[in-house]
């Protein structure tokens, strides 16, 4: 008896060893599955777009926190921010305190750079994407042309904030293990990445798409970012040609009301050249909730306020008597409990650093901050305003044209004509070009390149006491930790050392 | 158990040794028996028939078969009985009254069978003494409960005379003249000397000892007697720990065993408790202990989902566990002890073993604790008037510095553009004060705990059972905070025959969680939990408006009012079941085979309503989450187990193999647009969301083990223990699937040496212990393959589409994190053990590390999982106990452990870049700051802080880069950037210090005192933790970040301090700096949280067993448990505030009432 239990025991231990070793992780995808029809090529491509915004405040074109044009805009004198603004962040870059080591805001700009390698990689991966039927030739040129517009709006972004930086090879992003410690490209590497990427993209992208389709990047929008780099680069002759395309593919117009462009009803409007596609899930447009103060009444009284934007007092003093484009800049209002709120009467409090520029209208529709106006990023009047920029200090002087551009966007603003003193030379025009951009584009997140361009960056700065501003502090600081990272194979810009 | 009695009789197996008789020739031989039961039980006498067949042996040899072949032992003075007499002897289904009356027949022995007892006794002893002359001293001996204890050792203390006391206690003992006391002793009790003086009668009751060097220990996969351990091991019984106030076992843990850190997370009902052995030994991968219950090694339980709003910090593990179910707990800590559990080992592990039943009369216990909670301490907030008038004072300051008035400009405060003036009036200070919100009253209650067990246990001697029921309630002191606990418990060992037995355990646990939203919302508009609400309330501002709805701060209004949050439902439904069966085989005397099956499944079912009332509901129009997280976690063990004896070697040699499989799976969605906020989640089809959110997500990994060990012992001086175990985990690839992990123990029981024993009055034990082993960690997740992923997604047409995106890079070489681990360990005691402990010294270093190695930065993935560096920890535990005092009418137990523990870097990775800050071999969890040097003075310039406002946190410039002539910071040939030496008119990261190695206490120290006076006890317990730092987050947002006053934010009372223009002398940083400044807060936010707790004082008082009849034990006890905290941290509790979370929730104190009724 005992035995034959023995050996049933013994036999029974033995069969338990049979088991194998697996793992199950079902909700990732593996390489060997993916990439293999075109709709998989097509959700690479959104993830690309994923980096122009997302959850409302993210990426790198939103008006939030870790965005360029929010930065831009409060490294000048349009945007102040009431959150930590004695000291904080906003503070920083209010008065260009940041230092490597504290970079204020401008740490969340210098990590774009990196998205770079993920686009090469990821055209690389669409273009070896051979004998895939429904990957027709056409859609995979148009996807590799709107990675590669994404990637020369990126590499504008960085160079435009810091400079250079260091762009990999394909061949090194393919070996990602093999350390190498790459310093910064040279310009010429940069700008030619940039100019060369959206003159490929230029020539295929379509000029517009299906509605379901609306917020992929177009031939227009290509254009515009030229326009931008060429602006920035003071190439006018490039600048003024680019504009001209973008005219005259003739499916861009001013509105005739200023605040229009930025309401509800108009999403999609004739003005807007980029518009990023407001989506519950993907990310909204905040504006309304970033600026207004808890008190500040709104029809749709569950619009969350969050009391922070203001544009300052010093630059809300620049706009002439009449111009509409103030009509949605609060000096004063009623609050909610019927009080008259003004500087005077509440000093230190929610007009401290100036008015409120409500710039988008307010989403009837949608409660929270969560409103569906897609989020403005190009538009007509800068083209206009460019064209004319390039076209005076192309000829050297101010063309009727170019008069008239700038005439056009100040009739729509309420305003006169621009005086003959306005006109009187290349520099006047160019003041006047520039005042009207300003007022034009403020809090679009221009100002700080337009100031660059012309110069004015650190007169216009060093008009608020305590502000750090120089000549060569015009880039932002490189943070200590990628130069740290690099080994000190990254080299700090001037001004910081 | 027959389990139980193996182990025990091989224990007495040894005793009986004859070289042991030889050795203690002139000692009388104290014989200890396990456990006895209060009724005696002679079924196993009457029906146990042997059968012996032997010639020309001994009396020895003869008792050694009978053991050998029954479960008999035998019980007697060696002195007095001679068992070298050589007999024959034939007898076949006797039982054994009828051998031994053959035996001992005419040779004036006596014996007595109890139970499995047998004790042998001279006849004459009487007549012997008689001729000595000596005094006769009578008596008899109980336990506790008045039952009458036979087998109990009477010596004449410092002499060899003495006796036993037969089956009804009795004893009788001829002293010789002269003697002063008497001795009594019994293993698993308290030794007793009793003073003869004139006495003739010496009645004793025994008292269970709270320690014992015997006592036996639960290690992996058995029971060691402690004398025979070579690891480390902390054991805890909870027995004597007050379980009235805490919903988990790790409550009671905290400063309980050297070498567990138990530090309480979360204040909460249900609160989880975060556990360390030895500190953190890995970076990345887990560091929690392995808990295994009953055997069963557990891989933790399914967690709440992360719904809008956080439910706290809540532990559904151990929140799962009945602290009345558990009978002790044991702490593995060395590689030695843990080895056996190889690749999920390296943090320690954590054995916990439940109540079961025993052999012997019914017992039925009932406990009841009825407990009332306030708190402990609360925050000290600004008051109405306070409020406003700091309100003035901080919208003035700003305004100052606005436009530029002296001193952040030039111009005199009366030539301002725009005048000052005051946001509130006196008029509307004295108005506005008049009634002002408690908003902390308001959502606050007086918490209460109720809870009730039950449990039934008993058995004979072929099976036992155990059944318990248990109960807790607890309404939390933050309304709308609840736990409450269901579980019950069933055990079942059953004997079929000779050779087989079988078990069941199950434990059934339900958890009901109300989650009162304590932490941020995952929305940008939302961000505070209810506490933080209600400090940063507007306390002008009313509770609720005429109509009934709740107002919100006009200055403030996407900040929720606090009590409106009361409405917002959200409940988790915890169960686990945990089900573990096995078969035992004993074919032979010495081998055994053990197979066990079991499950420990568990769900969490978490749902949340947020109704219009809360700016978030309105927003969305109400939104209903449902979730569900699943685990399941199989096990498959079998193991076999050979022990031989063999004169004076000892062997036990165990083998066996494991299966273990986890399975997870989880759900969740989330719609929005109700009509009706009474849906709550029931409904939630109702919603008209146009894309309702719906998500899932699961894998499954397994694990094979083989392991072994081997126990060695020599005479009971010379003790050896050895591991090794294989685990292959499919979590890594074909090629690194296997780990192997050894270990090596040694002991040396230098009190059982002849030399030593001239020592022995004073030093009662002294053991040496040394170890060495390596443990495992697998837990990094799955990271061996490539993966892309869903996520990046973006809007196109204002339509959500999906987005994938490169993930991970896959690592096929990823391998285990191996610690190996040495320890040197020494057991003490003196006094007869009324001293006694241990202390252990330890190192170990842990190598490829799981971790990330960070690739460079340019790459669109930043990090690999990897094998990288090395970190050793070192530390000592200390444990002392002291029995200060046993008479009978006054006992005093003290308790006392430290322990220390240090981590630090030994290898880095060899790709590390390091700040200029730091070094190779730094702490692993250490905190680099700037230098804080007070705060900037009025007209003060600090040069290297430009643009720095008065009244701001000044930094010490202590260093700078070494660079070149452009100013770029120069490297050495590793990369590494250089010190310039000296100060460099710049505030940087060379300016950084390291100010605190860790954020984990260095030193732990409990100390438990327990006293007893008749009927009374009392027990007072306090623990410590020293050399601890902390981050107050709360006085950060609510004393640092002022102007959110400017919004309607209340802040602390110390806000009055903060520095300004008329209050150039404050203490604290300017009001207007904010929370985020230029430089940071530097090592000016960070405090000393070292601490000393008086945790818990209970009083309890023991009605006489014979007063009430069918009663057999009474004890009501009250306790207040959190008694004070001493501190220099400006929190409210130095504990439970976390350096990442502000506004937590709140510790108590309670006060408790209870019976504990047994029949």
């Amino acid at each position: 008896m005992k035995k034959i239990f023995s050996a049933i025991f013994i036999i029974l231990f033995l069969l338990t060893g049979c088991k194998k070793l697996q793992l199950e992780v079902y909700d990732i995808i593996s390489p060997s599955t993916f990439l293999k029809t075109a709709s998989d090529a097509k959700a690479l491509v959104t993830s690309c777009y994923y980096d122009i915004m997302h959850n409302g405040d993210a990426g790198m074109y939103s008006y939030g926190g870790t965005s360029f044009p929010y930065i831009f805009d409060l490294s000048t004198d349009v945007n102040r921010c009431n959150w930590g603004d004695a000291s904080g962040d906003w503070a920083t870059m209010s008065l260009q305190t940041y230092t490597p080591t504290a970079p204020g805001l401008t740490s969340n700009l210098w990590g774009h750079y990196r998205n770079i390698s993920k686009y090469t990689l990821n055209i690389d991966r669409i273009q070896g994407m051979e004998g895939v039927p429904s990957l027709t030739d056409e859609l995979k040129a148009q996807y590799i042309a709107e990675i590669k517009a994404i990637r020369a709006w990126c590499a504008y972004l960085v160079y435009n904030a810091y400079g250079t930086f260091p762009i990999a090879t394909l061949e090194q992003l393919k070996n990602p293990l093999d350390e190498v410690e790459l310093e910064r490209a040279s310009s010429e590497t940069v700008e030619n990445l940039i100019e060369n990427d959206l003159i490929e993209a230029i020539a295929v992208l379509p000029e517009i798409y299906s509605d379901a389709e609306y917020g992929r990047i177009t031939k227009g929008a290509a254009q515009m970012i030229l326009l931008k780099f060429y602006m920035m680069k003071k190439n006018y002759v490039a600048a003024e040609s680019t504009a001209r395309q973008i005219i005259a593919l003739n499916r861009y117009g001013l509105m005739e009301n200023y605040n229009e462009i930025f309401a509800r009803a108009n999403t999609r409007n004739k003005e807007l050249i980029y518009s990023i596609p407001s989506n519950r899930s993907t990310g909204c447009n905040f504006w309304v909730s970033w600026t207004l103060p808890g008190n500040f009444p709104t029809q749709n009284s569950t619009i969350s306020k969050w009391n922070g934007y203001r544009v300052t007092w010093k630059f809300y003093e620049t706009f002439e008597t009449g111009d509409k484009r103030l009509e949605n800049i609060f000096a004063e209002y009623i609050s909610t409990t019927g009080e008259l709120i003004t500087r005077e009467n509440d000093p230190g409090g929610i007009f401290n650093w100036g008015p409120i520029p409500l710039k988008y209208g307010e989403d009837p529709d949608v409660n929270g901050p969560y409103s569906l106006i897609d989020y403005v990023v190009f538009r007509y009047a800068d083209v206009l305003l460019s064209l004319a920029e390039s076209i005076n200090n192309n000829l050297q002087g101010a063309t009727s044209e170019a008069i008239g551009l700038v005439n056009q966007v100040r009739k729509r603003a309420g305003l006169a004509d621009l005086t003959s003193d306005k006109i009187a030379n290349v520099s006047a025009f160019n003041d006047a070009i520039l005042s009207e951009r300003r007022h034009e584009l403020y809090c679009e997140g221009f100002s700080r390149e337009d100031l660059i361009r012309h110069g004015k960056l650190i007169e216009v700065l060093q008009q608020f006491p305590g502000n750090m501003a120089s000549e060569n502090r015009i880039l932002y600081p490189i943070p200590q930790s990628a130069i740290t990272e690099s080994k000190g194979a990254i080299k700090q810009n001037p001004g910081y050392n | 158990m027959k389990k139980y009695c193996s182990c025990a009789g091989g224990y007495l197996n040894k005793l009986y040794s004859w070289k042991i008789f030889k050795l203690m020739r002139n000692t009388l031989l104290l014989v200890f028996i396990t456990v006895l039961q209060a009724y005696a039980n002679d079924t196993y006498s009457q029906n146990t028939k042997l059968t012996l067949n032997l010639n020309n042996v001994t009396v020895a040899n003869v008792l050694e078969e009978i053991q050998n072949n029954s479960e008999f032992y035998f019980l007697f003075n060696a002195k007095l009985i001679d068992v070298e007499r050589e007999v024959s002897i034939s007898m076949e289904d006797k039982k054994i009254s009828e051998i031994l009356t053959s035996l001992f027949s005419g040779t004036g022995v006596n014996y007595l069978v109890y139970d499995r007892q047998i004790i042998l006794t001279p006849s004459d002893v009487t007549t012997l003494s008689a001729a000595l002359q000596q005094l006769k001293i009578t008596g008899t001996v109980t336990d506790k409960d008045g039952v009458p204890l036979p087998g109990v050792n009477v010596v004449v203390t410092g002499t060899t005379v003495g006796t036993l006391t037969d089956i009804a206690g009795k004893y009788s003992i001829e002293v010789p003249p002269g003697s002063k006391s008497l001795t009594f002793s019994f293993i698993g009790m308290e030794s007793q000397k009793i003073s003869i003086g004139t006495l003739t009668q010496i009645n004793v009751t025994m008292i269970e000892s709270a320690i014992g060097l015997d006592e036996v220990v639960v290690v992996g996969y058995g029971t060691q007697k402690k004398s025979d351990l070579t690891g480390s091991v902390a054991s805890v019984k909870m027995e004597g720990i007050n379980t009235s106030t805490s919903s988990s076992i790790g409550q009671l843990l905290q400063g309980q065993a050297a070498g567990l850190q138990a530090i309480q997370s979360s204040a909460q009902p249900g609160g989880s408790v975060d556990l360390l052995i030895r500190g953190a030994t890995s970076v990345n991968a887990r560091t929690t202990p392995l808990i295994v219950i009953d055997g069963f090694p557990t891989a933790g339980v399914s967690g709440d989902a992360n719904l809008f709003y956080g439910s706290g910090r809540t532990d559904n593990a151990l929140n799962s566990i009945n602290p009345n179910d558990i009978e002790s707990i044991e702490v593995l800590k060395d590689a030695s002890s843990t080895a056996i559990y190889g690749a999920r080992a390296a943090n320690g592990v954590i054995l916990i073993t439940t109540k079961r039943g025993k052999e012997g009369k019914l017992n039925v216990n009932y406990e009841s604790s009825f407990n009332i909670q306030k708190f402990s301490q609360k925050w000290d907030m600004l008051n109405a008037k306070d409020y406003m008038i700091q309100g003035n004072r901080i919208l003035k300051e700003r305004w100052r510095k606005q436009n530029g008035i002296i001193p952040y400009g030039t111009i005199p405060e009366v030539d301002a553009t725009v005048p000052f003036t005051s946001r509130y009036s006196d008029a509307d200070i004295i108005e506005k004060s008049k009634n002002p919100t408690d908003w902390l009253g308001a959502i606050s209650r007086t918490g209460f705990i109720q809870q009730h067990n039950l449990s039934l246990s008993g058995g004979t001697s072929m099976n036992q059972y155990m059944v318990s029921l248990g109960y807790f309630d607890q309404a939390g002191i933050i309304k709308n905070s609840d736990f409450q606990r269901i579980t019950g418990r069933m055990n079942f060992d059953q004997k079929i025959g000779e050779y087989f037995k079988v078990g069941f355990s199950s434990m059934i646990a339900h958890n009901t969680t109300g989650n009162v939203p304590l932490n941020g919302g995952s929305g940008g508009n939302s961000s505070h939990g209810i506490i933080q609400l209600a400090l940063t309330a507007n306390p002008t501002i009313s509770i609720r408006n005429e109509d009934g709805s709740y107002p919100i701060d006009p200055d403030n209004t996407f900040i929720d009012n606090p009590v409106s949050i009361l409405e917002i439902s959200d409940e988790t439904k915890f169960k686990r079941e945990l089900i573990n069966s096995y078969v035992e085989f004993n074919p032979l005397k010495g081998l055994q085979f053990k197979m066990t099956m079991g499950y420990d499944g568990s769900n969490s079912d978490r749902n949340q309503y947020l109704p219009k009332y809360v700016n978030i509901g309105a927003q969305t129009g109400g939104m209903a989450s449902i979730s569900d997280n699943k685990f399941d976690n199989y096990l498959f063990e079998s193991y076999g187990k050979y022990t031989k004896q063999m004169s004076n070697h000892n062997v036990t040699l165990l083998v066996g193999y494991s299966y273990q499989q986890f399975d997870n799976f989880g759900s969740n969605m989330v719609n929005t647009d109700f009509m009706f906020d009474s849906f709550k989640w029931y409904n939630i089809g109702a919603g008209q969301a146009p894309k309702p959110e719906i998500a899932s997500f699961g894998s499954s990994s397994n694990l094979i083990s083989y392991y072994s060990r081997l126990n060695y012992n020599f005479s009971d001086k010379y003790l050896l223990t050895a591991n090794f175990r294989i685990d292959g985990s499919s979590k890594f690839a074909k090629s690194n699937q296997w780990g192997y992990f050894p270990s090596l123990s040694l002991g040396w029981r230098v009190s059982s040496e002849q030399f030593f024993q001239s020592l022995k009055p004073v030093f009662s034990n002294l053991k040496f212990r040394i170890g060495y082993g390596v443990t495992g960690n697998d837990d990094i997740g799955n990271r061996t393959i490539d993966a892309y992923r869903v996520g990046q997604n973006y809007g196109f047409g204002n339509q959500e589409s999906f987005g994938v995106y490169a993930d991970q890079i896959g690592n096929k070489n990823l391998k285990w994190e191996s610690t190996k681990d040495n320890n040197i360990g020494i057991d003490y005691g003196f006094f007869d053990n009324k001293i006694n402990g241990s202390f252990d010294i330890y190192n170990r270093i842990t190598y490829d590390l799981l971790s990330w190695r960070d690739l460079p930065n340019y790459n669109e993935i930043t990090e690999i999982p990897d094998n990288i560096g090395a970190i050793r920890s070192k530390g000592f535990e200390l444990s002392l106990f002291s029995q200060v005092s046993n008479n009978e009418k006054f006992k005093w137990n003290i308790g006392f452990n430290l322990s220390s523990n240090e981590v630090f870097w030994q290898e880095r990775a060899e790709n590390w870049k390091p700040e200029i800050y730091q070094k190779e071999h730094d702490p692993v969890r250490a905190g680099y700051y700037l230098v804080s040097d007070g705060l900037v003075k009025l007209g003060e310039t600090v040069e290297y802080m430009p643009g720095v406002l008065p009244g701001a946190i000044k930094f010490k410039d202590l260093n700078g880069y070494k660079r070149d002539e452009n100013g770029q910071p120069l490297t050495d040939e590793n990369g590494r950037f250089i010190y310039l030496g000296a100060p460099d008119g710049r505030i940087d990261n060379a300016d950084k210090k390291l100010i605190f190695s860790s954020t984990d206490p260095k030193y732990i120290i409990g100390l438990t005192n327990n006293f007893k006076y008749r009927n009374f006890d009392l027990g007072i317990y306090m623990y410590s933790f020293l050399d601890y730092y902390k981050l107050n987050q709360t006085r950060l947002a609510f004393s640092l970040n002022a102007t959110s006053i400017i919004e309607g934010g209340n802040l602390y009372n110390e806000v009055k301090d903060g520095w300004s223009s008329d209050n150039p002398n404050g203490t604290r940083p300017n009001i207007i700096l904010g929370l985020y400044n230029t430089y940071g807060n530097g090592d000016y936010i960070i405090e000393n949280a070292g601490f000393l707790r008086l945790k818990n004082i209970a009083l309890g008082y023991t009605l006489p067993a014979a007063k009430i009849r069918g009663i057999s034990n009474l004890r009501v006890f009250v306790s207040i448990d959190n008694i004070f905290v001493l501190s220099s941290y400006s929190g409210i509790d130095p504990e439970i505030d976390k350096t990442n979370a502000m506004a937590d929730y709140p510790n108590q104190t309670s006060y408790t009432f209870g019976l504990n009724l047994g029949f």
